[in-house]
């Protein structure tokens, strides 16, 4: 059984200024072991899926279509079942460390705190305790860094103290929503290492989400891009980015130099215009607006993802079956 | 490029009543038209190292000139501040939020009483940084724009005084992938067109690659090795760029080289070459076995003299360089 599957799913947030649909018909599935890596720009919708799958988005907004955790509807689970998938089934490691951290509670009485809710079998306060050293020394800090604040922490250790509260209750999913993005290359390749070794370890599924193509090719097997809310391509991951098949890739590809090759000295690459805004979509293939090779039908024409060649499908005219 | 915008010599920076080094001796000069990447982890003074251009931190020892005018002074600051100008890594933070594109940019030139028709200059310096047409930005508000599009105004409103000097503190870091090579493009092409130079601060290589003429690797105050950008991205000779490379996804067909630790604390200098605590060469033990451990260990070093362009502040290089 997959651990995580997303079946047809639209998220669409309510606001002040209209409704915005983040997230239009996506379908995606982790099975156990599995690293998927979920990129795009800013608004494309990929934090939304980040946060619907342990139905964390604002109050009153619509979600339709399956989160399957284990096969099971998220979105038909009681309150007390939901508490109990939270933590123990899939656990999200987030961007801002420092937000996500009580600023005024030792970092390891706040990860003993999970294992007290939330262990399948509920722990004594010694247990949990011995845990929480065993858990911090499996990121990679010593023991005794329990007994700090998060403000005692540098970047790197809190985003290490991050993932140790997500691992508190063994999570056979771990959602990382932008886990590296605010530190230093050094410390970055630290922690890609460790989520690498932990999912190697453990048999953890992961399901990375950054708008860093390139960090994602390193980490991931299976890549999906979105774009204005829909995966626009799905593959393996060095593949995705070698050689894109939708425009918007190759784009997104594109804009990350590699050092070294003369086609990119002194000729930074980038695609003009900016992301979509969700809730005033260009008609046709959303992307049509900035792509390079669009033609007249794509103002139009919506596609829907197709088979591009093996293993690999596009959402674009250009690709597949019509392709020239 | 002959003719040197910005000249800083032996450039000590400290904090803490000196118990802090953030910039310790640090010499860089920087031609007409050229553009330095300054890289490195946070906290290895490359953001300070900036700041002392402008006048936002007293040296302690060194001396720093802009068009051949020392940096010193009140007179000597108001002179300079309309040759050089600075953009930062937040344009959100940089613009306030009550006034208008109009303003941002506008303020700058009352400031400077830069002559001409305000409104006209205005709207050429938003062009000019692809906000086109500049009458659809002028009466709007920057949290109307996205992000790419506040760094332009930012830019724009650097570029409208004409600049011999820009100083871009990660400019595109917060930046989505796809818009960083736009706002980098631009960059570039007022070099080209007006000819100013720009040190760009940036923990990322890739940038450098784009559209810098030379790279400035700093680590812990210092500079450990710098040259032309194609010469020190292609063949680094210090260990610490060779591990800052290693680690960059984009760079394929070589072995990763984590560095373990944090990044260090400049209040707590290793004694020796300040990098060994973390040097590949030395915990490899190879530096022992070639016969310099003991330097590394205990002989702090410099970059080497000027023997060229590319240079480096690594026994292991002066020590093969010499035998």
């Amino acid at each position: 059984m997959s651990v995580l599957e997303l079946r047809d799913l639209n998220v669409t947030y309510h606001t002040e200024g209209g409704d915005v649909p983040a997230v239009r018909g996506v379908n995606l599935t982790l099975e156990r072991g599995d690293t998927v890596g979920l990129a795009g720009e800013s608004g494309c919708g990929k934090s939304t899926i980040a946060a619907t799958v342990l139905k964390l988005l604002p109050k009153g907004t619509t979600v339709t279509g399956e989160v399957l955790l284990d096969g099971e509807d998220v979105y038909a689970m009681k309150p007390g079942r939901l508490r109990a998938v939270r933590w123990t089934s899939a656990a999200i490691v987030f961007q801002g460390a420092l937000h996500s951290l009580n600023p005024v509670r030792r970092v390891g009485q706040q990860i003993a705190e999970a294992i007290r809710l939330h262990a399948a079998r509920g722990a004594t306060s010694e247990q949990a305790e011995k845990r929480v050293g065993e858990l911090l020394e499996r990121v990679g800090l010593p023991a005794k860094r329990g007994q700090s604040y998060p403000h005692q922490l540098s970047g790197g250790q809190r985003q290490r103290v991050l993932i140790a509260l997500a691992l508190a209750c063994e999570p056979k999913l771990l959602i990382a929503d932008e886990p590296t993005t605010a530190l230093d290359v050094m410390v970055q390749a630290q922690v890609l290492a460790l989520l690498e070794e932990l999912q190697r370890d453990h048999g953890l599924s992961l399901l990375f989400i950054t708008h860093d193509l390139s960090v994602l090719t390193h980490t991931c097997e299976k890549l999906a891009v979105m774009y204005a809310g829909r995966i626009v391509e799905q593959g393996p991951g060095k593949a995705v980015f070698a050689n894109p098949e939708h425009p918007y890739t190759r784009a997104l590809a594109a804009s990350f130099p590699s050092i070294g090759d003369p086609s990119s000295r002194m000729n930074p690459k980038g695609l003009a215009g900016d992301p979509p805004d969700p809730s005033a979509l260009p008609s046709g293939c959303p992307f049509h607006v900035r792509c390079d090779v669009a033609t007249p039908e794509c103002t139009t024409l919506d596609v829907a993802l197709r088979d591009a060649s093996p293993g690999r499908r596009a959402a674009c005219v250009h690709v597949g079956a019509t392709r020239v | 490029m002959s003719e040197s915008v910005a000249e800083l010599t032996n450039v000590q920076v400290q904090f803490s009543g000196g118990r802090v080094r953030a910039v310790d001796t640090v010499s860089l000069q920087v031609g007409r038209g050229e553009v330095v990447a300054l890289v490195g982890e946070s906290g290895c003074g490359k953001t300070t190292l900036i700041r002392s251009i402008i006048g936002l931190e007293p040296l302690a020892h060194g001396s720093i000139s802009v068009l051949g005018q020392p940096v010193r002074g009140r007179r000597g600051l108001r002179a300079l501040r309309r040759r050089v100008q600075m953009i930062f890594q937040d344009p959100s933070g940089a613009l306030n939020p009550r006034h208008s594109i109009y303003e941002a940019v506008a303020e700058g030139l009352r400031i400077h009483k830069v002559k001409g028709h305000e409104p006209t200059l205005v709207a050429e310096a938003l062009s000019s940084a692809g906000l086109r047409p500049p009458q659809r930005y002028l009466r709007r508000f920057p949290h109307e724009l996205s992000g790419g599009q506040r760094q332009r105004v930012l830019i724009a409103a650097a570029m409208a005084l004409q600049p011999a000097l820009l100083l871009a503190d990660e400019p595109v870091a917060s930046l989505d992938a796809s818009i960083r090579g736009e706002i980098l493009a631009l960059m570039r092409s007022f070099v080209d067109s007006q000819g100013v130079s720009i040190i760009a601060v940036t923990h990322d290589l890739g940038l450098a690659w784009n559209i810098a003429d030379r790279v400035a690797v700093m680590y812990l105050g210092r500079i450990v090795e710098v040259g032309p950008t194609e010469e020190v991205l292609r063949a680094p000779k210090h260990p610490y760029t060779r591990a800052l490379l290693s680690v960059v996804p984009e760079v394929e067909g070589m072995e990763q080289q984590i560095l373990t630790g944090e990044t260090p604390d400049p209040s707590r200098v290793p004694s020796g070459c300040r990098f060994h605590p973390r040097c590949p060469l030395v915990a490899s033990g190879e530096a022992d076995r070639l016969g310099f451990g003991d330097r590394c260990r205990g002989v702090d070093l410099e970059l080497e003299p000027e023997v060229g362009d590319h240079r480096v502040a690594c026994h292991a290089v002066t020590v093969s360089a010499t035998t």
